[in-house]
């Protein structure tokens, strides 16, 4: 999912994956190596760290979400100036 | 046994019984009450009645098929509601076990425990960790937290304002050892 919404994603002790738009870095978010699922409290701090929506959310997971739809969405959240 | 729909009064078999009648019309076998029907006709319990003479019509059952999925849906948003309160409370974290900084005061943090791993989350400065145990948990968000203070450091000058925000709330409470 990151990869697709043009994070750059590090491998580290956790998976992590920064947002840069026009040189500045816009969000950083993460996941553990060790999460065997995303389930619990895990999806909605990644959710909220990405700064999406439920519905948002659901459809950067399920792929018709795409970077341009995505930086326009932060971009009307003031996320990226 | 607790009931699966809190909102309906169900006293024994028969309450039980009315409220599958009412999700699957027609199809409930051994009920006073059959498809087509104009009243329903429930065997006295005992118990509250009134409810047992709403008359029931062809045409209502998409309708009430309609407010059951309805009802249903906000018992389930309900439900995740209750078991997100139910496993989440806060603590105070004290600590950052760094040799270079030392919270000034201690932060809230949030552990949740209604998945499979344990969450710990430091609202004010975004970030979270997780493990097996609340103990874990807590030690990986020390760890994310000077992971992510290092990171924001060392790329001061390409933060967005997101993030700039995230590093004075950082500096706010993080001093040097």
């Amino acid at each position: 999912m990151w990869e697709k919404l043009g994070f750059d994603v590090v491998q580290s002790k956790d998976v992590i994956a920064t947002l840069r738009v026009a040189g500045k870095f816009i969000l950083k978010t993460k996941r553990s190596h060790g999460a065997r699922k995303l389930d619990g409290e895990i999806p909605r701090l990644i959710r909220q760290q990405m700064r999406l929506g439920q519905a948002e959310f659901d459809a950067a997971y399920d792929c018709p979400l795409t970077r341009n739809d995505y930086v326009e969405i932060l971009r009307k959240k003031g996320v990226i100036p | 046994m607790p009931s699966k729909y809190p909102l309906i009064h169900t006293q024994g078999a028969a309450s039980v019984r009315r409220v599958g009648l009412w999700s699957s019309m027609g199809t409930v076998a051994g009920s006073s009450i059959a498809y087509g029907s104009s009243y329903g006709q429930f065997p006295s319990t005992g118990g509250s009645s009134h409810l047992l003479d709403v008359p029931i019509h062809d045409p209502d059952v998409p309708e009430l098929r309609a407010k059951i999925a309805k009802l249903e849906a906000t018992v389930a948003e309900l439900q995740n509601t209750v078991d997100a309160l139910r496993f989440e409370r806060v603590v105070s974290l004290a600590s950052l076990e760094d040799p270079e900084f030392r919270l000034r005061i201690p932060i809230s943090v949030v552990i949740d425990s209604s998945g499979a791993q344990v969450t710990a989350h430091a609202i004010d400065l975004e970030d979270f960790g997780v493990g097996e145990t609340e103990y874990e948990a807590v030690d990986d968000l020390r760890r994310s937290l000077r992971e992510t203070y290092a990171f924001l450091l060392e790329n001061e000058s390409e933060l967005g304002p997101i993030m700039v925000k995230q590093l004075a709330r950082f500096r706010d409470v993080l001093v040097p050892a």
